[in-house]
């Protein structure tokens, strides 16, 4: 096969800068001619932040404290510091057995979820009939399901198959959840394809399987990504199936069912859970770093067609 | 290069996926009779929670027979009526009686437990209140009682010292009194959880005040609250003493956890905390705090202070699958009412047991724990408990109706139209 991609186009907003501007506008320059306003957005702009980081800041001094400082000095960093808190977490909830369970089922779901709908979204852009249509409306009905909905029939799913306080359920359930939005978006992705570039690999002999593997994913890598750190966020964090479906099991149960036993309502440890949540956030927030240029890339390729 | 994938190779391979998937399914076994699987919120990372769980290990040496614990959190109920209805429960479990579970022997949830308790020897050493907290409408006994608690007013004796306070208050006068001295010495008097679970129970302490035992059982039970003299003579107390400033600033957003902090921390000179946090204090806190109860008002039927007492913490339930296995579920319940394990959970973990171990608690190593043993029954009267009376679909919403108690400015009136309310909403 001999399909070339073609480089993309340079930006528009690089074309449209005024000519007229006789010198290279800098921030400064750009921020002096909105005059005193200038002063409230960056207040608001600082404030915004502010109330962003305070949750992540109160969450992350919070497991370094004890219960009481935590109640009583709540954003204060001068109370007895301590890292007991992080073995604790880890030993009392079984974590790294609990998120061993949690990637398992996480990179299982993501890899069934993309197996089944980047051939489903293929389909579906290339559809030209009706057919095609209502099938991706059947698909967009599926955001209309509450996941609570949907919770009874699942179990009674689960009990059926034999499957029930099994981790390979959720692996074969939480694709189902993901897929309306998983499929809308690799659709809209592959319908931008330009049909000459399948053309050109049929007539160099490419069958389907070959089209959408060397033509219609590479260029769909963009939503690809973006579909697969949200379907990986929605994973990792998914608590009501896993805990229902998967129970107590301590060698079974994911680090989102484990994390809660750290704390019941007579016997609180506020620090020790605090610090079993940030173990249960590196995973995700380095997937999200790992990947995030990208899905910005794509979200900014996004904004700019046109 | 063309390569096909035809439909019957896509179903094929579809069919070795689900096959394989069920085969590396790591269901549970089925029900093994050496194997008794105990699903608690009990949890063995606890301190207080070891002698348990040591008694499970020394009932496997003793008697053959594993143990395989499930700790669930708060949301044991929901995660165990699922695995009922697969069939995949646990055999027995250990939790405490409120809500969802006060209709698991009339909806078939639990086995009852009746004759077993009779034929295995455990009834005569249950108390008579007990016995009768956990047998629900169709006389069911509904699980073993294995463990109660204690539900105190904690007085931090230095800080009223400090504020010029002499003794304990036991008359609302005095703690009106108190309170005064208290905020002149810029310190906190009353801490309770306004907004939750903790809060309703002291809200309803003062509606109890004035009623009788069985006036407060059917107020508990039926609503009514605006219709009762006595019930309006309770929140009228309530309304009174928080207009005197006796709660926190703040109480009707404050939780539990908040509370027992503002105690623990000395903060807070009183504050209601339960059993449970008996080991949280300092050896110096202890020290200082005497345990004791809710005020008595004039004209009230008590003649001390009242304090809650209750038999419901923790009791041991028979699943249908434990009664399967019900020679083996016999031998674990019968030795955890051994008087040697009853003894370490009180001694080394403070958790009260039910049943009667012949009262020896000379091995109790906590002073809050022994004076709450010895002391606190002839300091104190004991109302009802309302959590078995108060209907499983009322008592979550009664957080707001305490929340709306709490908040300064409400009066009586608006406090028990919301708790009628909540009561009409749930009928």
């Amino acid at each position: 096969m001999t399909t070339t991609l073609e480089a993309p186009a340079p930006s528009r907003t690089t074309a449209s800068a005024p000519r007229s501007t006789p010198r290279r506008r800098t921030r400064g320059g750009a921020l002096a001619r909105t005059g005193p306003s200038k002063y409230f957005a960056h207040a608001g702009v600082w404030l915004y932040v502010i109330l962003l980081a305070a949750p992540l800041y109160y969450l992350l001094i919070s497991a370094f404290k004890r219960n009481t400082d935590i109640f009583n000095q709540p954003f204060s960093p001068f109370t007895p510091l301590t890292l007991d808190n992080f073995g604790l977490a880890f030993s009392q909830a079984s974590l790294g057995t609990a998120l061993l369970n949690s990637a398992y089922i996480t990179i299982g779901a993501e890899v069934l979820t993309l197996a089944l709908a980047v051939p489903a979204a293929f389909a579906l852009a290339r559809a030209k009939g009706s057919l095609g249509q209502m099938v991706e409306r059947i698909f967009a009905l599926g955001f209309l399901i509450p996941g609570f909905a949907a919770l009874v029939p699942t179990v009674l799913l689960s009990i059926a198959m034999h499957l029930f306080h099994t981790r390979e359920f959720l692996i074969l359930f939480l694709p189902a959840s993901a897929m309306p939005l998983t499929v809308i978006l690799l659709t809209q992705a592959m319908r931008a394809v330009p049909a000459e570039l399948e053309e050109s690999a049929v007539l160099d002999g490419a069958g389907p399987l070959r089209v959408l593997w060397s033509v219609y994913v590479p260029l769909a890598v963009p939503t690809l990504t973006v579909v697969a750190i949200l379907n990986f966020l929605s994973f990792w964090n998914e608590y009501f199936f896993s805990l229902v479906i998967i129970g107590p099991e301590a060698t079974l149960r994911t680090a989102q069912v484990a994390l809660p036993t750290l704390s019941i309502a007579n016997a609180a440890q506020y620090g020790v859970l605090a610090a079993g949540i940030l173990i249960t956030l590196i995973p995700a927030y380095l997937v999200y770093a790992v990947f995030a240029e990208k899905m910005e890339n794509a979200v900014l390729a996004g904004a700019l067609k046109g | 290069m063309q390569k096909r994938v035809s439909i019957p190779l896509a179903g094929a391979s579809a069919v070795v996926l689900a096959v394989s998937l069920g085969a590396c399914a790591s269901s549970q076994p089925a029900s093994d009779p050496n194997q008794i699987v105990v699903q608690t919120n009990w949890t063995a990372s606890q301190a207080q929670n070891k002698p348990l769980f040591a008694a499970f290990e020394a009932f496997t040496e003793e008697t053959g027979i594993e143990v395989k614990v499930l700790e669930s959190g708060d949301n044991l109920n929901q995660v165990y009526e699922t695995s009922l209805l697969a069939g995949e429960e646990a055999d027995v479990l250990l939790v405490g009686l409120l809500e969802k579970q006060l209709d698991w022997a009339i909806n078939g949830a639990v086995v009852p437990v009746n004759d077993y308790i009779e034929e295995w020897g455990i009834a005569d050493r249950i108390p008579e209140d007990a016995l009768v907290d956990w047998t629900d409408a169709e006389d069911n006994v509904r699980a073993f009682p294995y463990s109660g608690f204690t539900w105190p007013w904690w007085y931090n004796t230095d800080l009223l010292t400090h504020a010029g306070v002499e003794s304990v208050p036991t008359t609302t006068d005095e703690l009106i009194d108190a309170t005064k001295k208290l905020r002149a010495a810029g310190i906190a008097p009353v801490a309770l959880g306004g907004i939750d679970w903790s809060g309703q129970k002291i809200f309803l302490q003062f509606l109890e005040m004035y009623m009788s035992t069985d006036e407060a059982k059917q107020v508990y039970a039926e609503g009514g609250t605006c219709d009762n003299p006595e019930a309006m003579k309770g929140i009228e107390l309530l309304v009174e003493l928080r207009d005197a400033g006796v709660f926190v600033d703040g109480v009707e957003g404050y939780t539990a956890d908040q509370a027992q902090a503002a105690y623990m921390d000395g903060q807070a000179a009183i504050a209601p905390i339960g059993s449970w946090a008996y080991p949280s204090a300092s050896d110096e806190l202890a020290a200082a705090t005497v345990l004791g109860g809710l005020p008595v008002a004039d004209g009230a039927p008590f003649d001390k202070p009242l304090a809650y007492r209750g038999s419901t913490s923790a009791g041991w339930w028979i699943s249908p699958n434990g009664e399967e296995k019900i020679d083996a579920v016999e031998q674990l319940i019968t030795y955890m009412y051994g008087n040697d394990v009853l003894k370490g959970i009180l001694d080394e973990g403070g958790v009260i047991p039910v049943a009667d171990f012949g009262g020896d608690t000379s091995g109790v190593t906590s002073p809050l724990l022994a004076q709450s043993l010895t002391e606190l029954p002839e300091a104190v009267d004991f109302p009802v408990m309302p959590d078995i009376y108060v209907p499983a679909d009322v008592s979550n919403p009664m957080y707001r109706a305490t929340s709306v108690a709490f908040t300064p400015g409400t009066d009586a009136a608006t406090i028990c139209q919301t708790v009628d309310d909540i009561y009409a909403a749930a009928k």
